[in-house]
């Protein structure tokens, strides 16, 4: 699905990734976890295509296709999205008209007719459910006065809707109480099958009991220092980062 | 006579017009005459001109110029009665509209004064006058005036809208030219808002790429009466308006709402004044647009509120979204109060569209001129949102697409 090899990359003249080198299957969940300044936001702004940042080496293949090489709108249209840590209030824009013009756009791309209303109130029905999203939110601004909870929500309602090949979470259970951050895991596992995957960047354990993943990476300084099944997260969660910083600092 | 030419612009301009042919008595001309010798055109050392120079009227050839163009579905109302004015004229369709006059003899065209010299120079060279009156019990209840402009020519109307008291009416006033037209266009008008009455004027501005559209409206209102004005600037080299509504009687309402879309050199220039001279009145005001290349945006809005003039709620508003970095704005909101016990505000903001919110956007897939587009339908839907008129609404949000298509 993709494939990063050796990513190096700068912002404003400072190195944050060091050689980052990640490859995920169709199928599988990978979580990727780290202390503060790590580069996990880097990663996911990366992969979305922003333009703050200076690639000096590495590669990145999504699906076959030279994803650097791709613009932040044919990323998406390709079917990559990501979830964003912290969702932009538009005021103005409908969430479901703007939906419907992303929706339609990535149709439009694939060579497909639009969709017709029908078929996307009907679609909007039943994947606002998934999130259990007010179909009042739905129609609302986009995430002007939503809560924390609700623009998270948003985020999944939204990636539901478009239906994406991968999937990356950045830091999606940030500001999330137990009970968002159940709604939000939910919607995320009902997602899943074997034709998509899903990147989910994470501070902490709590979320991958919700999401259970195939790979956990500890990132640390820019480089994945050390990769397991779902018991390292539990054993980072007891333990901190120190002792995977110690580990390196004697080999 | 080089020399006097260039000492004043006013009478050069004047001298290549054609002069009026309406029945104006002579002291009524020469009170303009006289006007027109005493003054000249605004200056940028005029405070009310600081921003829009004037200079560019020098180059206009009026060569009577026309384009192959044909003008099509310039109206936009189905239910309006319509007037065409084409280049400037009175196209006669010798169809009678119950309290509309286009013709006119000595005795009842109306001689009113504006302001200014180019309230003169409108007068005598007047090119058309036309008097629109809606009354209680009056069948007549829109009227759409559709001006079009295909020649390069003046265009130098006069126009008088009385809805009389308890009355409701609509006028949409509806500028149009064929894409590269450089015509003049000088309207003066003059609105009276009787009591109880409630008045709405549309204006669309969707002018050639290189016309001059100078306007004045001068409107009164009285007591209990309701008056709207949406004014959409969407092409032409200048438009410059300037409104002035003195509100007369108690317990009125004014609502001033305006868009403007500018690309290419558009220079678009709104002088708003609104008068409170008595109590217990309701003014708001939105004015929301976006500039892009190296147009220019003007905004002057005046707030009076006189000194017996208590419990005014005035509220004043404007907003501009610059699209380029050689784009301009210049935003005066201002608000003189004389009275000590009123609600007023006014506020102004000038910035760019929010580059996280683009890219937000495109992160689902849209492109990053669709962004642009959705963004700026958002911003200025504020403003079509107050426009009741279902169909001017969709003709402006059309506009708007089109702006970022052509």
């Amino acid at each position: 699905m993709i494939e990063i090899k050796n990513l190096h990359a700068n912002i404003e003249g400072k190195e944050i990734l060091k050689g980052l080198t990640l490859n995920v299957k169709a199928g599988e969940v990978h979580a990727i976890m780290g202390p503060n300044g790590a580069g996990k936001s880097t990663l996911a702004s990366i992969l979305a295509g922003r333009e703050e940042y200076e690639i000096t080496a590495g590669e990145i293949t999504f699906d076959g296709a030279d994803l650097l090489e791709l613009s932040t709108e044919e990323r998406a249209r390709e079917g990559l999205f990501l979830a964003f840590q912290y969702p932009v209030e538009i005021p103005g824009v409908s969430n479901v008209n703007f939906l419907r013009t992303a929706l339609n756009e990535i149709r439009e791309a694939k060579g497909q007719d639009p969709i017709s209303a029908k078929e996307f109130m009907a679609l909007v029905r039943e994947k606002s459910k998934i999130v259990e999203l007010d179909s009042k939110l739905a129609s609302r601004s986009v995430n002007e006065g939503f809560s924390g909870g609700e623009k998270k929500r948003n985020e999944i309602f939204q990636m539901a809707m478009l239906n994406p090949k991968l999937a990356v979470l950045d830091e999606t259970d940030s500001g999330l109480d137990i009970d968002a951050l159940r709604i939000v895991a939910k919607g995320v596992n009902s997602l899943k099958s074997p034709k998509n995957a899903s990147i989910v960047i994470t501070h902490y354990q709590r979320l991958l009991d919700h999401i259970v993943p195939d790979f956990v990476h500890v990132l640390y300084d820019g480089r994945i220092v050390k990769t397991g099944g779902k018991e390292l997260a539990l054993e980072l969660e007891d333990k901190g980062y120190d002792w995977i910083k110690e580990e390196l600092q004697v080999s | 006579m080089e020399e006097v030419l260039k000492q004043n612009k006013l009478h050069s301009l004047s001298a290549i017009l054609t002069p009026t042919n309406l029945p104006f008595s002579a002291s009524f001309l020469e009170q303009n005459n006289t006007l027109l010798e005493q003054l000249d055109l605004p200056t940028r050392k005029d405070e009310n001109w600081k921003y829009t120079n004037l200079n560019g009227l020098k180059k206009l050839s009026l060569d009577k110029g026309a384009s192959n163009e044909v003008l099509e579905n310039t109206s936009i109302s189905s239910q309006a009665h319509k007037i065409v004015i084409k280049n400037g004229v009175v196209i006669d369709s010798n169809q009678a509209i119950e309290g509309v006059r286009t013709k006119w003899s000595d005795k009842n065209l109306p001689e009113v004064m504006g302001s200014g010299a180019l309230d003169a120079l409108n007068v005598l060279h007047c090119s058309a006058a036309i008097e629109i009156e809606f009354s209680q019990d009056g069948t007549t209840k829109e009227v759409e005036l559709v001006f079009e402009n295909t020649i390069n020519t003046h265009s130098f109307p006069r126009i008088f809208i009385t809805c009389k008291k308890g009355s409701k009416g609509t006028v949409i006033l509806n500028y149009q030219g064929s894409s590269e037209n450089a015509s003049f266009s000088n309207v003066s008008s003059f609105v009276e808002v009787e009591e109880n009455a409630n008045l709405s004027i549309h204006k669309i501005h969707k002018n050639g790429l290189n016309a001059f559209d100078l306007q004045r409206e001068y409107v009164s209102q009285g007591s209990n009466s309701t008056f709207t004005i949406n004014t959409f600037c969407l092409s032409g080299k200048m438009t410059r308006n300037d409104l002035y509504i003195k509100v007369k009687g108690n317990n009125c309402e004014t609502f001033m709402n305006g868009a403007y879309t500018l690309k290419g050199k558009s220079h678009c220039d709104n002088h708003t004044t609104v008068d409170h001279e008595v109590a217990h009145c309701y003014s708001k005001e939105l004015y929301k647009g976006v500039v892009d290349d190296f147009a220019t945006n003007v905004f002057n809005g005046k707030v009076f509120v006189r000194k017996d003039a208590q419990k005014i709620n005035a509220f004043q508003s404007n907003a501009n979204i610059l699209l380029s970095e050689t784009g301009t704005v210049n935003s005066k909101p201002e608000l003189e109060i004389y009275a000590d016990d009123v609600k007023c505000s006014h506020g102004s903001t000038t910035g760019q569209l929010d580059d996280e919110a683009v890219f937000y956007l495109r992160s689902r897939g849209l492109s990053e001129k669709a962004a642009k587009e959705l963004l700026v339908k958002a911003f200025l839907g504020e403003v079509l949102e107050e426009i009741d008129h279902e169909e001017v609404r969709s003709y402006v949000d059309g506009q708007i697409e089109l702006h970022f298509t052509a």
